[in-house]
């Protein structure tokens, strides 16, 4: 037992760790593959060009390792998805994610300057929202959680704020 | 406080339109330099220059009167108001209780005149930075005063009237004063190898007339750069032997940019702790003064190398919130604290939360072997290629020596890594010839991360990051089942905190 001169026992600390964290809605993975493609499609103007240049067998080598990024990242992409999910305690917010490296984050609310959502153009059309948190001080310890359904990421930041005011 | 003067509305120092023409000639000259050098300079434009010249002086003239005419403050209540700009006008208005810190600083042209600037950091998402820059030396101070005291006490009064007894009397307590044989002990013990770096990446930036703007990225990132290769890496690449001449010479250059720096930066310096603040102040060409409340102190490091710990001093960073751009550093330094002076500090400073005694959380043994593998790593590349390049395999044989300083300073470098911990207070130790001692209290973390890879879980080892306001403490394979606690309990210290932390 490590903290045995506090007054708090370490074993009746909430933990964590232990919690049931909530998970993405399905479309989000939708939305992860649907971008993870977009981004590869740009390498594909390199391996084209290569060919019209004539260096054929060049090309294919390209093109082929290429095909084995893309089924690693559609691999990786699919391990890790389960991994992610946000947790919403009476004090605190959390999201942890990651496969081969994984982290989890918390931001007590009485550090947290104000938190807003955002929507880019792909997750407008899937009908998914971002929640960001803004902490005072460099953005090192800003969390910032995508693809959350927009109801229920409104339904957070209501939560937060209202949670932020009574600190202040 | 009624009778401070600061409550009509006014204007800078009549000598501020000079000092206001100075630095408005300087942002020219920065934007034209790299117009200038960045286009090849042809004949045509540099007779073209002379009168582009003459115009845009008479122009920025006429500007910076106006610019001089416009600015107006005047303390209303408990807010700073502010009348600025000439093609965009702003009207400010700034409650005390949102600076954060306030500083007095005197260039030469300042000294000339006998004015001192001062310069207000607000907290949080504003990303203003408020400049006055003409002010008489006194009331330079007297404002700073007003500003800082009115916001401190504000503050403290919700935390019962003791507080506030403090803050009215008014004692002075010299903690640490710079004489010239000191500074220059301060100098000559400096981290050469990043000094240097630095002045290369100055005469890089330079070299291509690339201007301000891009020398700024360059130097930091180089010494963001040395600063993470001050670790072992660095001592191991730089074993390489026909690169020793040039080392040599990169020395003794890298010792002089040390002490001129150190000269310039720490003349006659002086840190003195008053009313709950930390006042330092310090410089010869440009004479700063900070001055930092105690309480909007984030992390405190005490750093050293084996140069220092012959005359046993320490320099100590004082770590303030950033503002929201990083350009501009909060950090202060007092070089050369020593044992009494680091104990008084820290007195001040935890004196609370030093009652307990703190347990001590050891790296998990991964870390050793994973240090030993990366570092060996680094240097097997080049060696490799060297024996391959050189077709000289005997070379292979340096692999043994080299291994074996590598698990030496492995070893010494995971032996001091430490984290410990009372509950209230956090304290990292890290590095071996490079030291870094750095201390935070824990209801001034506002965010906790942890970090654990696929082949750190099958060890039961995690990285553990504690984000605060001024900055990251870091540390790394740490039991995982330690970092859990820790992190639940620094939440739980965090959440039940009423204390203001920024």
């Amino acid at each position: 037992m490590l903290y045995e001169n506090l007054n708090v026992n370490p074993e009746d600390l909430p933990d964590v760790f232990v919690s049931e964290f909530n998970s993405h809605p399905k479309r989000y993975f939708k939305l992860r593959i649907i971008s993870t493609i977009i981004f590869l499609l740009i390498p594909w103007a390199g391996i084209i060009s290569i060919w019209i240049a004539g260096n054929h067998t060049f090309a294919y080598a390209c093109a082929g390792l290429w095909l084995l990024i893309f089924a690693w990242a559609i691999f990786a992409e699919t391990k890790s998805f389960p991994k992610r999910g946000y947790l919403l305690r009476e004090k605190d917010v959390s999201y942890k994610k990651g496969w081969i490296f994984s982290s989890t984050t918390t931001i007590p609310f009485n550090r947290i300057q104000h938190s807003e959502l955002s929507q880019g153009p792909i997750s407008r059309m899937m009908k998914l929202s971002t929640l960001n948190i803004f902490t005072a001080g460099g953005s090192a310890s800003d969390l910032s959680i995508s693809g959350l359904d927009p109801q229920e990421a409104e339904r957070l930041r209501e939560w937060i704020t209202e949670k932020i005011s009574k600190h202040v | 406080m009624s009778d401070s003067g600061f409550e009509a509305p006014r204007r800078q120092e009549p000598f501020g339109v000079i000092i206001l023409f100075g630095q408005n000639v300087r942002k020219l000259i920065n934007i034209l330099a790299a117009l200038v050098f960045g286009s090849s300079v042809t004949d045509q434009f540099s007779i073209g220059l002379v009168p582009a010249v003459a115009v845009s002086a008479t122009i920025m003239a006429i500007y910076t009167i106006l610019q001089y005419l416009r600015f107006q403050f005047r303390i209303e209540g408990d807010e700073l108001v502010l009348d600025r700009g000439v093609l965009k006008r702003e009207h400010l208005r700034i409650p005390f209780e949102r600076i954060q810190t306030v500083h007095v600083s005197q260039n030469i042209i300042q000294q000339i005149f006998q004015l001192s600037g001062l310069k207000i950091d607000t907290a949080g998402s504003s990303k203003q930075e408020l400049k006055i820059s003409a002010l008489k030396s006194k009331e330079a101070q007297e404002l700073k005063e007003i500003l800082q005291n009115k916001g401190t006490v504000t503050s403290s009064e919700q935390e019962g009237a003791t507080t506030i007894l403090e803050t009215n009397d008014t004692v002075d307590e010299l903690l640490v004063k710079l004489s010239i044989m000191r500074l220059l002990l301060v100098g000559l013990t400096q981290n050469h190898v990043k000094n240097g770096l630095v002045a290369i990446a100055f005469i890089y930036g330079w070299g291509n007339q690339i201007g301000d703007r891009f020398f700024g990225g360059v130097a930091k990132q180089i010494e963001s750069r040395a600063e993470s290769l001050s670790d072992i890496e660095s001592l191991m690449q730089s074993s390489v032997l026909f690169v020793v001449t040039l080392i040599a010479m990169f020395l003794i250059a890298s010792v002089l940019v040390s002490i001129i720096r150190t000269v310039l930066r720490h003349f006659d310096l002086e840190a003195v702790l008053k009313n709950d603040n930390i006042k330092v102040t310090a410089g010869l060409l440009k004479r700063n003064e900070y001055s930092i409340p105690l309480k909007k102190i984030q992390i405190m490091s005490w750093q050293s190398n084996f140069l220092r710990r012959i005359p046993g001093f320490e320099s100590v960073l004082i770590k303030q919130s950033k503002s929201d751009d990083s350009s501009r550093k909060l950090n202060v330094e007092i070089p050369a604290c020593y044992p009494p002076q680091t104990d008084k500090l820290e007195e001040a400073l935890f004196s609370s939360s030093t009652d307990l005694p703190m347990v001590s959380l050891k790296p998990h043994p991964f870390y050793l072997k994973f240090l030993i593998a990366k570092n060996f790593l680094i240097g097997l590349i080049p060696i490799v290629i060297l024996a391959i390049a050189q077709q000289n395999y005997l070379l292979a044989g340096l692999l043994i020596p080299y291994l074996l300083i590598v698990i030496l300073c492995s070893k010494k470098y995971y032996d001091r890594a430490e984290l410990s911990s009372n509950g209230q207070l956090i304290q990292r130790k890290k590095g071996w010839l490079f030291t870094d001692r750095s201390l935070v209290k824990a209801y001034k973390v506002q965010s906790v991360k942890m970090r654990q890879s696929i082949f750190q879980k099958r060890r039961g080892t995690a990285h553990i990051n504690l984000h605060t306001a001024g900055g990251t403490i870091v540390m790394r394979f740490m039991r995982q089942s330690d970092v859990q606690q820790l992190y639940n309990h620094l939440l739980y210290k965090v959440e039940t905190s009423k204390e203001s932390w920024m």
